[in-house]
């Protein structure tokens, strides 16, 4: 039964990884750069969640923080990265190191460093009876949205105009630009999309894991990890990926807490040995 | 070619004389920053920091491979050293830090073995998990390495019977020659045919493998020598603050290593050198007044992604060529194509 129930918390837990995988997977696809400040945004949208929930009611703030993310992200890369093109992608990952940086500080000058308090609203407080358990609604909800968001990306990318858009470009960017696509407003779109899904993610997590400026920090190196199993440039191995290593990190608890940080990276030295372009990567796509 | 050599020679006498005025420099240093309110601490903690600065840059600079996650090295190293004085030779600081060099470099190259298969952002990944893993298992480890308190009472011996380490200036002394043989041995690398061919897969990798050199190996030689001298640095620091600390891994470290090579211009041996001169002049100058060095270190990132993509160096020296915006262009040394 406690398996069971570590099984359950992993998933959700995994649920979270994919949401921030995802952002990640996608920025890289379409822009070729990998987002260190994406961990920081994370802190971000729990911050922004907080603090608009104070206003107003828990609802909103789920609503309206991960925007405001979203938001940021976009100032970030119509005013910052949109500069840096046709520089090496190396420039790229420094600027969002850097970014990480000032972000993280810029949130301690304004909240302070210590924790902000975060209730979630008694609809959702309880625990639910799921016959062979009894878990907390909360959770639950979390699992319930995150699917919620995956389906609905999924036909974003799918369905859509502007998700085809982004699939194209991820495959073929110059032959989308040759198509008269405003390939620089993509870029905006996509790094607007990436940072709002790790600012649900923050937003999601809050409540679990307490609000405090490094709380991004230690979520950054599993959603790498997720994705070198899951395999880079694959959507379907963010989503693999994270469930695994959700489920993979809430067990090895069972074991021992020192072994459930461990075996993060057990699991990345084994994929860098046995399969380095991970589950569902592509040949060609970082690893030749 | 005669106008070739006889340019070599003037160039000759002129590092030389270049070298000459360093040296006196190197020695003047101390005094300089105590007339200006400095301490014979910072400016040994320069050169420590150089030192970790070239090491880093035989592998970003010059092999063209970026790596998010050193300051594991350099923290690693500090440890090693740590422990071993600690548990093993109570009375020695040459075997300790011969010790740390030799540890950190052994497992610094058995995990390039595993991450040198992947490249650019793939590489970036594991690199910082790697570095990560480190933290974790020094501060997780407390039995060892007394965990987030970092590791105390750590005394600088003489390193034989007639050098002696212990004062301040003389232990400044022994970094700054420890530094001039780094600077020495890393030139020679570079100007070396391996040298050349790591500066080939950094202009065109492709090309390279297509030439026939066994890229991955000259990758991995050149993450294992920058290892190792990260893993200098790392000893020398330890031995200067007489502790081991975590935060010495924290990837603000690593942020800190990248930003002083990015800062000097990272095509040249004395562009992270200054970097590191501005880097950790500009960190204590900050941290006088404030906790927020971070933000700073933020902004400098941006500051010279945005503008000085090149670094200082780039920025005025001759290794900028006509477009100093134009980074990572293939830049050629014009003595060796004579």
């Amino acid at each position: 039964m406690i398996v069971l129930s570590q099984v359950i918390n992993g998933l959700i837990l995994g649920t979270i990884y994919i949401l921030m995988a995802l952002g990640l997977s996608l920025i890289r696809g379409t822009m070729g750069i990998l987002n260190f400040a994406h961990g920081v945004l994370f802190t971000l949208g729990a911050y922004f969640t907080v603090k608009v929930a104070m206003l107003t009611n828990f609802w909103v703030g789920i609503i309206i923080g991960p925007i405001f993310v979203g938001l940021v992200g976009m100032f970030i890369q119509r005013f910052f990265m949109r500069r840096l093109q046709g520089k090496h992608e190396l420039f790229g990952l420094l600027l969002t190191f850097g970014m990480a940086y000032i972000i993280e500080d810029i949130i301690k000058i304004i909240w302070g460093v210590g924790g902000q308090p975060f209730n979630i609203p008694p609809s959702l407080s309880g625990f639910v009876n799921l016959g062979f358990l009894i878990y907390p609604t909360y959770r639950l909800f979390i699992l319930g949205v995150t699917t919620f968001l995956l389906l609905a990306l999924y036909i974003f990318l799918n369905k859509t105009k502007a998700g085809l858009i982004i699939k194209a470009g991820s495959r073929d960017l110059t032959m989308v630009s040759l198509l008269g696509i405003p390939v620089q407003k993509v870029f905006t779109l996509v790094f607007g999309l990436g940072t709002m899904l790790a600012g649900i993610a923050g937003a999601l997590a809050a409540p679990m894991w307490g609000v405090q400026p490094t709380m991004g920090n230690k979520i950054l190196i599993p959603c790498f990890v997720v994705i070198c199993l899951g395999g880079m440039g694959s959507l379907i191995g963010a989503v693999v990926g994270g469930l695994i290593i959700g489920v993979a990190v809430s067990l090895a608890i069972l074991i021992q807490p020192f072994f459930s940080d461990l075996i993060i990276y057990v699991i990345m030295a084994t994929v860098l040995l046995v399969r380095p372009r991970g589950l569902f990567g592509e040949v060609g796509e970082a690893f030749e | 070619m005669n106008l070739g050599t006889s340019i070599t020679k003037k160039n000759a006498a002129f590092r030389v004389g270049a070298v000459i005025i360093g040296i006196f420099a190197f020695i003047m240093l101390p005094t300089l920053f105590k007339s200006i309110g400095s301490t014979m601490f910072l400016a040994t903690e320069i050169f420590i920091f150089a030192i970790f600065a070239l090491g880093f840059n035989l592998l970003l600079g010059f092999t063209g491979i970026i790596s998010f996650g050193h300051a594991a090295w350099f923290g690693l190293s500090s440890y090693a050293a740590a422990l071993f004085q600690r548990h093993v030779t109570p009375d020695s600081t040459l075997i300790p830090l011969l010790f740390g060099i030799l540890f950190t470099t052994l497992i610094g190259a058995l995990v390039g073995k595993l991450i040198i298969k992947t490249r650019g952002i793939y590489f970036a990944y594991v690199t910082i998990a790697f570095s990560q893993l480190v933290l974790f298992i020094i501060i997780r480890w407390t039995k060892l390495t007394n965990g987030e308190n970092g590791l105390g009472g750590i005394e600088r011996k003489p390193l034989f019977k007639f050098i002696d380490i212990v004062p301040e200036f003389n232990y400044y002394i022994f970094v700054v020659i420890v530094f001039i043989l780094v600077f020495i041995l890393l030139n020679i690398i570079i100007k070396s045919p391996f040298g050349r061919v790591l500066q080939a897969i950094r202009e065109n990798r492709t090309r390279a493998i297509f030439i026939g050199y066994n890229v991955r190996s000259y990758e991995l030689t050149s993450y294992i020598l920058s290892v190792f001298f990260t893993s200098v640095a790392g000893v020398l620091d330890l031995f200067l603050l007489k502790y081991a600390f975590p935060e010495s891994m924290a990837t603000t470290m690593s942020g800190e290593v990248i930003i002083m090579t990015l800062v000097g211009g990272m095509h040249n041996l004395t562009g992270p050198v200054l970097g590191a001169i501005i880097i950790t002049f500009l960190k204590d100058f900050i941290s006088s007044f404030t906790d927020r060095w971070m933000i700073f270190l933020g902004g400098i990132f941006v500051l010279f992604v945005m503008v000085f993509p090149e670094g200082i160096m780039g920025f005025f020296g001759k290794w900028g060529g006509n477009n100093p915006f134009k980074s990572l262009l293939p830049k050629r040394d014009k003595e060796s194509e004579s």
